[in-house]
């Protein structure tokens, strides 16, 4: 009894004593880190896969963030004492819960609660935080990740502009990452893929901005020298070869250059033959790499240029020959041995030997299904027959090229990411052939076979062309809603409950 | 010893400990120990509350840093911490209660009448001896593993950094097999230390297989939820970072059946029936 006395009596005093030292907050900090933990394994649980995520994990989510932000709420007002450490701490602990909130609304496709969460964090500006311009970097890049919506593309753009005209962000010392680093690269081409003949010149404007100014800040930095190779990316995409060519050959004398001067090299050289037409000059570049370079990649891929700039100086010969050793040899990338195979048969077809080309054609969806050069040639053979007027041959063609394109579709391969883009080719070819329903119906009947983010897009492109194209909203609204019940928790059956809210309220 | 023997005297181990456990003020002293490693688990596991946060945050703060107020680092530095402060409360009390329970034990086995309070003098003559036999076996029995653990981490072993683990707990059940009988030799040797020491050795060492079997036994009984406990990170990731604390205190309260069954054993063994045969 004398012992639990004595230590219940030192216990009470340290209590006493060690209470009037403590530092206010401790425990609302403890419990706001611990939320955000648990919310933060329910947000992992999605970004592991965006497109086939469990859209209950997502709703899980934004409700342990927002019970987070509504709790420190409810503890300030309470009029709880923190330290000034505390606070900030806190503060910055919600400014995250902002960031997570934006991305998860934008996956969810509710741009307005995205965008309130994100404007209500950017002006916790005026705290001052020393690292205050990352979290606007961060945003962005939550944002990137929700990526692939045009939707979602224009609102990064916005966001991307708030970063660009972010005066703190220019005169602090903070780091970028590379994934934000190629954000309006990435937004770019996604324009570009999209069918848009041009990337939105404000949109240029702003990206070339955010590249200039960080080649202009920190110009010697490996950042500026990353920022100067996207910055001859964008350029590229704008078809400004010369401010291209300025930038890559400034790389190229850059301390920082190590390991990626032939790659730059290489660079260098499609800029001169493809975008300057200055063949000689790329063929130099070209023969130099061919003989010099030690990596094989690079020394196919400059290969495949210096036979395309011969051909195009008119050296068919020389041309066809270096195309033949790229094919035949063993060790060259399928990508590139397409892309060979690709250029020989536009060769031919150029030149009038339609037989040839199309042999060729259908060999590189045989032989190479899943590549960039497999992808287009159907498109190409259909196009050659809508322009020669052969009717009978470009129906014969659509049908050799739907049944490649479902087949590639179809396929449980590694190579997912071109999936869309084949879903996009089908349905242009079938526009081609003036059969917009035909494409519709492919999907539609496709997508029974598919598995979940590839069928449920599929039966969002259907219904697409059945709105926006055939004017057939009975048809639309049935394959939205066939995507909401066959994919109740995909992200696409969120685009179907949109737009069938957007068509009608009552449909649902 | 035959095999048949070590058998016999095993079961005779197991037999002396239920029918000592029904002698509930025998298990007080490991209930004390318990209770105050329960006491301070709970400082640990809630340093951030306001009730207790003023004097334990700036204690843990300077022993394990600021990073142990955070989630998740709290919780994933909770066993390391923990078992330091376990090594203090066994060094500034458990020793001591050991002592106490291992002399009523032997007086409980011999058919002698034993009160708690009895007790408290010849303990507390002994204190200094205690603590040296408890910083002996401390030193020795968590010291050396944990400097070997040191010593992996900085000198390149290449594949005999392999060894390392199965060493460390080795060398641990090394100690407490030779160093398991001190405290009961203590009661006989008026109080030295290094005498109880060395009997000690020289005990164990007779009866090697017995010792280690019985050792081992209460080795195992603690180490499923030890493990458990020590499995921080993968309870974080997976949300259920109570789970630590909930593994570390089941953790006490098996100590203190492991630590009933060795001291009752082993004081058998010397003393006692399995030690006769």
């Amino acid at each position: 009894m004398r012992v639990t006395g004595s230590i219940s009596i030192i216990l009470v005093t340290l209590i006493l004593l060690g209470g009037c030292e403590s530092e206010s907050g401790i425990g609302t900090r403890y419990a706001v880190e611990k939320k955000m933990w648990d919310a933060r394994v329910l947000e992992q649980k999605i970004s592991a896969d965006v497109f086939t995520g469990d859209y209950r994990d997502v709703d899980a989510a934004i409700d342990a963030y927002e019970e987070i932000l509504a709790s420190t709420h409810r503890d300030s007002v309470a009029g709880q004492r923190w330290s000034p450490r505390i606070r900030i701490e806190i503060q910055r602990l919600t400014l995250m819960c902002k960031i997570a909130l934006t991305k998860l609304y934008f996956s969810r496709f509710e741009e307005n609660a995205a965008v309130t969460y994100y404007r209500s964090g950017y002006r916790l500006h005026d705290v001052m935080f020393d690292d205050i311009p990352d979290i606007s970097l961060a945003l962005v890049r939550s944002l990137y990740d929700s990526l692939p919506e045009d939707s979602v593309g224009i609102r990064c753009g916005t966001l991307l502009k708030d970063v660009v005209e972010d005066h703190i962000l220019w005169f602090g010392d903070i780091q970028i990452g590379d994934t934000l680093l190629d954000v309006p690269l990435y937004l770019a081409r996604t324009q570009m893929e999209r069918g848009n003949k041009a990337v939105d010149p404000d949109f240029l404007d702003l990206a070339e901005t955010f590249y200039s100014r960080i080649v202009h800040t920190w110009p010697d930095s490996l950042l500026g020298y990353k920022a100067r190779i996207s910055r001859a990316k964008l350029y590229t995409l704008s078809h400004r070869f010369d401010d291209a060519l300025d930038d890559v050959e400034n790389a190229m004398g850059s301390e920082h250059v190590g390991g990626t001067l032939d790659e730059l090299k290489l660079f260098k050289g499609e800029l001169l033959g493809h975008g300057l037409k200055r063949y000689d000059d790329a063929k130099a570049v070209f023969d130099d790499l061919v003989s010099h370079s030690k990596r094989e990649f690079v020394v196919h891929m400059a290969k495949l240029n210096l036979a395309s700039v011969e051909m195009a100086k008119g050296n068919r010969a020389k041309g066809t020959e270096l195309f033949r050793e790229i094919e035949l040899s063993n060790d060259v990338a399928p990508k590139t041995v397409a892309k060979a195979m690709f250029l020989r048969a536009l060769d031919y077809q150029r030149n009038g030997n339609w037989a040839e080309a199309l042999n060729r054609y259908w060999r590189i969806c045989r032989l190479y299904p899943f590549t960039p050069a497999a992808a287009v040639a159907p498109l190409v053979i259909v196009r050659h027959y809508d322009k020669t007027g052969d009717v009978a041959s470009r129906e014969r063609a659509l049908g050799k090229a739907t049944e490649y394109y479902l087949g590639a579709i179809g396929k449980d391969s590694k190579h997912l990411d071109n999936r869309h883009v084949l879903k996009d080719y089908l349905i242009e070819t079938y526009l081609i052939c003036e059969n917009p329903i035909g494409a519709a119906r492919e999907l539609s009947d496709g997508a029974d076979k598919w598995r979940a983010a590839n069928g449920s897009m599929a039966l969002i492109k259907s219904a697409m062309i059945y709105l926006n194209l055939l004017d057939d909203e009975e048809n639309g609204v049935r394959m939205l809603k066939k995507c909401l019940d066959a994919f109740p928790e995909t992200r696409y059956s969120r685009v179907a409950l949109r737009e069938l809210n957007r068509i009608s309220p009552n449909n649902r | 010893m035959s095999p048949e023997e070590i058998a016999e005297r095993y079961i005779e181990c197991w037999k002396e400990t239920f029918s000592l456990y029904k002698k509930h003020v025998l298990l007080v002293p490991f209930f004390v120990i318990a209770g105050v490693k329960i006491l301070f688990l709970l400082l640990v596991y809630f340093c951030w509350h306001p009730l207790v946060s003023g004097f334990m945050a700036p204690t843990l703060e300077s022993l394990a840093g600021e990073e142990f107020l955070h989630f998740p680092m709290h919780i994933l530095a909770l066993p390391r911490v923990f078992g330091v402060i376990n090594a203090f409360v066994m060094l500034a009390l458990g020793f001591v209660m050991l002592a106490w329970a291992v002399f009523m034990i032997d007086d409980a086995i011999e058919g002698k009448r034993y009160r708690l309070v009895n007790y408290a003098g010849q303990v507390s003559i002994c204190i200094p001896s205690i603590l040296l036999i408890g910083f002996v076996f401390l030193a020795l029995a968590a010291g050396v593993p944990w400097l070997l653990e040191k010593i992996a981490a900085r000198v390149p072993l290449g594949r005999l950094l392999m060894l390392v683990g199965p060493l460390a707990i080795f060398v641990s059940l090394a100690v407490r097999v030779l160093l398991v009988y001190s405290l009961i030799f203590l009661k006989y040797l008026r109080g030295r230390a290094f005498p109880a020491l060395k009997r000690s050795v020289g005990f164990a060492n007779a009866r090697l297989p017995l010792t280690v079997l019985v050792v081992f036994t209460a080795w195992m009984i603690q180490k499923p939820f030890e493990f458990l406990g020590s499995r921080s990170s993968f309870l974080v990731e997976s949300s259920k970072s109570e789970w630590v604390a909930i593994y570390l205190l089941l953790g006490i309260i098996v100590e203190i059946f492991a630590l009933f069954f060795l001291f009752v054993s082993t004081t058998s063994i010397a003393f006692g029936k399995a030690g006769r045969g």
